[in-house]
């Protein structure tokens, strides 16, 4: 197989606990504990989990967008955690970011063509009609109308202004995009609509991307491969067609059961019980608390990624 | 996870609303929200009222509340008998709470953050019932085991900002339930929880139905949480319900073409890499009253569905309002 676009190695972000007057320093809020996962050039990932897991902050760990405490991520022979701030910012034009929320990400005092234009200012790339023609170009990519270049975000509905966002990510051409939430805040038929949008973009313009949504169902149609993550941590990752099919760890396999569907209706569902704790555990299995074949060993040894049925699992029970 | 409908269709009527049109001003000209909904719940049914944003399904919501600030309703609602749309302000809030709980998305909107869970529900307990502090204990403490709260002792201390947003989700259901209602009005109760939440909280609501006789009215975006517990469903599309049928028939047969296109919008879980199916265009804020309000975005639509908008027929247990039904292949 060829060298992957991005190799993400041992990644992990603590946040210190806040410091109390008196007392001990709290335990650090284990955010990203330890993940490694390749993304291969042209790809979509799909990346699953509840809220808290550290999906979310995966990505953005990724972009440097927070720095990881520790941990590589290597993009094209080069580790983007070592790099200095200067060549990172030329990187970045590489690899961009779709938001969940269209209505926030966007600022509503700027027109439409000066939103889609604003990475082609900050990196200096394009002015006069170079620009004009670029922003056009950009615009119809997505598929709006060149009457929306005068106009404000707030005249635009949730599924309009989210193509903005991606105008606006896909201006500086890049390779690698990491969408986190994109579809989330729309309505079923607009968020179709978008779905659809960003599958053309990826075949026409070769892209890679990054899929972050709880919406199980979404992340099954567009990703090639899927990773599950719970309180930090990769669980299982492999083809969407396995996961899904055949999930093999305990949590995968709850949450594909817990997800409501038009198929499996009323069906018997093993409910999971209790709620993902607030931090994650220094010792043993994470999932161990809720765990239906938890046993001794999950206490005290944390289960290491292993390959099994084609994917890499993270589970002792699995061998 | 819930029986067919059956038990429910032999009940009394407990709930209808009858050509409910509400109102809001607007800078230009008033706008309508709700434009001629029916609807019917029978004694511990579980009814979902599904839409897209704006469609209207919260204003019918919140219209049998009476809790629609500024707005217009007309038409007649109608709770075991009462007409709740002429109801007196002081009747109104003697209801609320009592025959009609109420659960909404966000927990933490409902609950006061500055009294403990436990304060709170004795309060609405003797808001409606003539009980003692220590009788109103007992009665909250009660609830909030049946919710799931296993250490029910410890979140009757608690303050909101002290539990997970599961156990505020159950809390609030408690609150909604300590009358125990002939009604419960569920406004996207799982929409702001994780997957494995959703699944408790779901079954949460089909138990207690079954338990108090609880008829509840889920509003939802997601067909899929309608397909998890609801006996039936009605669509709304731009204010009025399109299509009405019992759930499992709705979502295999339906005949609406909005119904099919919103089912058809949800990637499948064979998980193939097909197009999507896609409605162009967006609902529009204010459709023409003489045409049906969905014929611009619809493959089908003719002549006639921009000159008449079509009524609401009823046939068995179903009810439709188009006129070019999908054909259903028995």
């Amino acid at each position: 197989m060829t060298e992957p676009l991005l190799r993400i190695k041992g990644l992990v972000k603590h946040y210190p606990g806040r410091r109390r007057l008196f007392g001990p320093r709290p335990a650090p809020t284990r955010a990203i504990d330890g993940i490694s996962f390749d993304i291969h050039a042209g790809e979509t990932l799909g990346l699953v989990g509840e809220s808290g897991c550290g999906k979310s902050t995966t990505g953005r760990a990724i972009l440097q967008l927070v720095r990881p405490t520790a941990g590589q991520v290597r993009y094209r022979h080069q580790d983007l955690t070592a790099l200095p701030a200067a060549q990172m910012r030329d990187l970045r034009r590489e690899m961009q970011m779709i938001f969940q929320d269209p209505y926030s990400s966007l600022d509503p005092r700027m027109r439409v063509a000066d939103l889609i234009a604003e990475p082609l200012d900050i990196h200096g790339i394009a002015r006069g009609p170079a620009r004009r023609e670029k922003v056009a170009e950009l615009l119809d990519a997505v598929g709006l109308p060149a009457s929306a270049l005068s106009r404000y975000p707030h005249e635009f509905s949730g599924g309009q202004r989210q193509r903005i966002g991606i105008a606006r990510a896909l201006a500086l051409s890049p390779k690698f995009i990491v969408a986190d939430e994109a579809v989330s805040a729309l309505d079923v038929s607009i968020q179709a609509q978008v779905i659809n949008l960003m599958q053309d973009l990826q075949d026409r313009l070769g892209l890679t991307y990054l899929f972050i949504s709880h919406n199980l169902n979404v992340v099954r149609h567009i990703s090639d491969r899927v990773g599950v993550m719970y309180l930090g941590q990769l669980v299982e990752i492999g083809t969407s067609r396995d996961v899904f099919a055949r999930p093999l760890h305990p949590y995968t396999r709850a949450l594909i059961d817990a997800a409501p569907s038009l198929n499996a209706r009323r069906r018997e569902r093993v409910i999971l019980q209790g709620e993902v704790p607030k931090a994650g555990v220094p010792r043993g299995c994470i999932f161990r608390s809720r765990c239906p074949e938890a046993r001794a060993l999950c206490a005290t040894d944390r289960p290491q990624p292993r390959e099994a049925d084609g994917r890499l699992v993270a589970c002792h029970n699995i061998s | 996870m819930s029986c067919p409908a059956p038990i429910a269709a032999l009940a009394p009527d407990l709930l209808t609303i009858r050509n409910l049109r509400v109102h809001f001003p607007g800078q230009t000209g008033e706008v309508l929200a709700v434009d001629g909904v029916d609807l019917t719940l029978r004694a511990g049914e579980i009814v979902g009222l599904v839409g897209e944003s704006g469609s209207g399904k919260s204003v019918t919501a919140m219209s049998i509340l009476r809790l629609v600030p500024g707005a217009r309703s007309s038409g007649q609602i109608a709770l075991e008998g009462r007409d709740l749309i002429g109801l007196g302000a002081a009747e109104m809030r003697a209801l609320r709470g009592d025959r009609i709980g109420m659960v909404f998305q966000n927990p933490m909107t409902s609950l006061n953050p500055a009294y403990t869970i436990g304060n709170q529900l004795i309060e609405a307990v003797r808001l409606h019932r003539p009980l003692g502090r220590g009788a109103a204990r007992k009665l909250a403490l009660t609830r909030l085991a049946e919710v799931g709260l296993t250490d029910a002792a410890r979140v009757f201390t608690s303050y909101p900002h002290e539990l997970s947003g599961g156990m505020r989700q159950r809390a609030m259901i408690a609150m909604a339930m300590i009358c125990a209602p002939a009604l419960l009005i569920a406004d996207e109760p799982t929409t702001a929880l994780g997957v494995t939440t959703q699944a408790q909280i779901l079954h949460l609501l089909d138990r207690l139905r079954r338990e108090h006789g609880t008829a509840i009215l889920l509003i939802t975006h997601d067909l899929a949480v309608v397909a998890a517990i609801c006996d039936r469903v009605a669509v709304m599309y731009a204010g009025s319900v399109v299509e009405e049928a019992p759930s499992d028939d709705l979502i295999d047969r339906p005949r609406h073409p909005y119904t099919r296109a919103l089912i058809e919008a949800i990637p499948s879980e064979t998980g193939d890499r097909r197009r999507l199916y896609s409605i162009p265009g967006a609902a529009l804020m204010r459709p023409d009253a003489q045409a049906c309000a969905f014929a611009p975005r619809c493959a089908t639509a003719s002549e006639r569905c921009r000159a008449a908008r079509p009524p609401l027929i009823t046939s068995g247990a179903r009810g439709l309002r188009c006129w070019h039904p999908l054909e259903v292949s028995p």
